[in-house]
């Protein structure tokens, strides 16, 4: 205690002081919970009344010979694939457009493609409901007159998850554009005018300029996408809850229903640990990439 | 510094999904109804029991009506009333009071989660109260809701509220089809008929609605009604196998299945009826609430009967329970049987349109006359009782009903014949009774 200064000590004393509160609801809230899930998944526990039982390993080992499981996870992989590529070409893309000095009502667009961000999940879920109703929804009304039957969209097991994909896309596109916006005034003007020295045309200077510059950005967006959709819960609970048949139950919903609907908490939480490790895997893989201060375009 | 608040976020997000995963939820937001009864001059300070129930608009306004009637003739126990208004949160919020022993005193629940209730050894069976109490005689209820909730040879519930299912048609789309407006189906292939010359796919009118999605209870109840009106059974005996892989339920599933590939009905999100888009669909007593001011002409009729078969439905409701936890059991039985008694059960119908648990009421004159001057078309649901019949008292209910619709969506979709579907189900049914 003597060899530090009272400056030095009451300084670390703050920075402690501060951390504190927040140190100790993550402790109650997220680290206790984590571990405790952990633990629960190694119990069988079906009755609130009666205490959980040992049982190892078999919540995991029934995880993985379980159809359901096994699908809802191809599911979820669909989802969270289709949703990430294509809001990420889109994004980039119309980035590039909005970014365009020239387009006019530039920031009327800007905040138009924003918007489905900012629109709870819930209210965009039930819009979307509306708008694919087989019988009175606008889309088919539309489509009526140009082919004889339009799908069933919500209902149709092959249509199904690509009407909740587009609803995924449709939201985080307005993400994907503002990122990159950022990351595209972050580009130095020079690259454009040398390459416009060297008879580049537009094409040519958003394939061999903007696209390089964009690669940090581009797998920071994909990593958080794939963590984003591969969580994917509120609006297929809204909108199919899993269905038709089995085709858009994605992993959340299944651990929702399992643990919350029919109380089998131990296999619940050993869902929520595959979830967690396959999560945790995918962030690993980024921060190896693009190391961990990759956010420091764009934060 | 930002690296750490990084690390905090990342760690936020995986805790989140943990958190949703392994705590219990947060109970929905509770709303206490005041009572509004003045106490009259009580000597000593009433004992209070809190009462959960999960009715809503004007039927939670009478259920308030009714507490405050007793609470102000009954100066030494006061009721608090506590609305859970969320189905499924309700269920979550049952499991989680257990665990956090917060149980109320007294509660109605959905029938079908008595048997899993009781399964938590959280109920209190009224056996003792019952033979204790002259006053209280189980033989007016009708014996169809009663034998529901006799387990292992204890009564743990009384019925409440009960409900039913039958058919209800679009008059105006019935005309606007050619088809005589007044006169409803009254076999299956009538049924089919009428679907078919009903329906307009440029339009987006379905002939017959069926509930195909989601997954779950609302599928399996209403699919029952076909079940059983083709002479099927959904388990066996004692409810330790699946009993509808058979020739019958064969019957009923090829009969559901056929109609939704484009033969009078598509699968489709529940609701087209309502936007007169449907011409017929099954429904509950329920739906006075709703259906009162439709925009268009409706009638209500019995459950279609298989050629030479009989009509068939299934008898839902509530019921009132009284938890094992209760410190005020005595006040509990008071209020459970003020409730129950023949002339609130009598008001509770009149008012609500829920269909009579008790012979005194339904053989009431007063009620009857009620019917036939403001609500005749309610006479389908009052006959069709005895055609009701009422799904397995097992505690598995919720996760074998689960299981069942999930299969048999394979064969309303076209994805699975009726026979592999049915094969598939029983199955999965019969993997979860044998836990």
């Amino acid at each position: 205690m003597m060899i530090k200064s009272p400056k030095v000590r009451s300084t670390t004393f703050t920075y402690i002081l501060f951390l504190l509160p927040s140190f100790l609801l993550l402790c109650i809230f997220v680290f206790y919970p984590i571990i405790e899930a952990f633990r629960l998944s190694l119990f069988e526990w079906n009755n609130p009344s009666r205490a959980p039982v040992f049982i190892g390993l078999e919540n995991y080992s029934n995880l993985f010979a379980d159809g359901r499981f096994l699908n809802s996870l191809k599911v979820t992989l669909i989802y969270t694939v289709g949703v990430t590529s294509v809001s990420i070409l889109c994004g980039l893309v119309i980035a590039n457009l909005l970014n365009n000095k020239n387009l006019p009502f530039r920031n009327f667009f800007r905040g138009l493609f924003f918007l489905p961000t900012v629109t709870p999940t819930v209210v965009a879920s039930m819009v979307w409901i509306i708008l694919f109703n087989p019988s009175y929804g606008f889309v088919n009304t539309i489509l009526r007159n140009i082919i004889a039957s339009p799908p069933n969209w919500f209902s149709d097991p092959k249509w199904a998850l690509p009407t909740i994909m587009l609803l995924g896309i449709w939201r985080r596109l307005g993400f994907t554009i503002v990122i990159y916006l950022a990351a595209l005034q972050n580009i130095p003007r020079e690259y454009y005018e040398i390459s416009k020295i060297d008879g580049a045309n537009a094409m040519q200077s958003f394939r061999y300029v903007t696209v390089p510059q964009m690669i940090p950005t581009t797998l920071m967006l994909t990593t958080l996408g794939f963590i984003d959709s591969f969580l994917v819960f509120d609006q297929v609970l809204i909108t199919t809850r899993g269905g038709p048949g089995s085709t858009t139950e994605v992993v959340s919903l299944f651990l929702y229903t399992d643990a919350f609907t029919l109380f089998k908490m131990g296999k619940g939480a050993a869902i929520s640990v595959v979830i967690f490790l396959i999560i945790s895997v995918i962030t690993l893989i980024q921060w190896r990439l693009v190391g961990f201060g990759s956010y420091e375009d764009v934060a | 510094m930002k690296k750490i608040a990084r690390m905090i976020g990342f760690g936020l997000i995986m805790a989140a999904l943990l958190i949703s995963s392994c705590t219990p939820a947060t109970p929905v937001e509770e709303v206490k109804t005041e009572t509004q009864a003045e106490q009259p001059q009580a000597p000593a300070e009433p004992v209070t029991i809190t009462f959960w129930h999960q009715y809503d608009k004007a039927n939670a306004e009478m259920v308030d009506k009714l507490v405050a009637e007793f609470n102000a003739a009954n100066p030494d126990v006061k009721v608090e009333v506590v609305i859970q208004p969320s189905y499924d949160e309700y269920k979550t919020l049952l499991q989680t009071s257990i665990l956090s022993k917060t149980l109320p005193d007294v509660a109605t629940v959905d029938l079908i989660w008595v048997p899993w209730l009781v399964s938590t050894d959280s109920v209190e069976a009224l056996n003792d109260f019952i033979s204790s109490d002259s006053e209280f005689d189980s033989d007016d209820f009708y014996p169809l809701q009663l034998e529901y909730d006799n387990i292992g040879g204890n009564r743990y519930a009384l019925p409440m509220s009960a409900n039913n299912m039958q058919v209800i048609w679009n008059k105006d789309l019935f005309k606007q089809a050619g088809l005589d407006p007044e006169v409803p189906p009254k076999t299956w292939d009538e049924m089919k008929a009428f679907a078919e010359q009903c329906q307009d796919p440029d339009s987006g009118i379905v002939g017959f609605e069926f509930y195909t999605q989601p997954t779950g209870e609302g599928i399996t109840w209403q699919f029952q009604v076909w079940l059983w009106a083709a002479g099927g059974e959904f388990l066996n005996e004692d409810n330790t196998k699946a009993a509808f892989n058979t020739p019958e339920g064969l019957k009923a599933l090829t009969f559901v299945s056929n109609m939704l590939q484009g033969n009078g009905s598509v699968a489709g999100p529940w609701g087209a009826f309502g936007e007169g888009k449907a011409c017929m669909q099954l429904d509950g007593s329920w739906l006075f609430g709703y259906r009162k001011d439709a925009p268009f002409d409706w009638g209500i009729a019995l459950v279609p009967a298989p050629e030479g078969g009989t009509s068939a439905t299934n008898t839902g409701g509530e019921r009132i329970l009284m938890f094992s936890s209760s410190e005020q059991k005595e006040a509990a039985w008071k209020f459970i049987k003020f409730m129950t008694s023949s002339d609130v059960q009598l008001r509770w119908d009149m008012e609500t349109g829920f269909l009579p648990v008790r012979k005194s009421v339904g053989e009431n004159p007063k009620y009857l006359s009620w019917i036939n001057e403001t609500e005749p078309r309610l006479l389908p649901f009052v006959e069709g009782m005895k055609y009701a019949h009422t799904r397995p008292a097992t505690p598995l209910y919720n996760e074998v009903s689960d299981a069942f619709s999930r299969e048999i969506q394979n064969a309303f979709l076209g994805l699975a014949t009726p026979a592999d579907a049915l094969a598939a189900a029983e199955k999965a049914v019969n993997d979860i009774l044998a836990k």
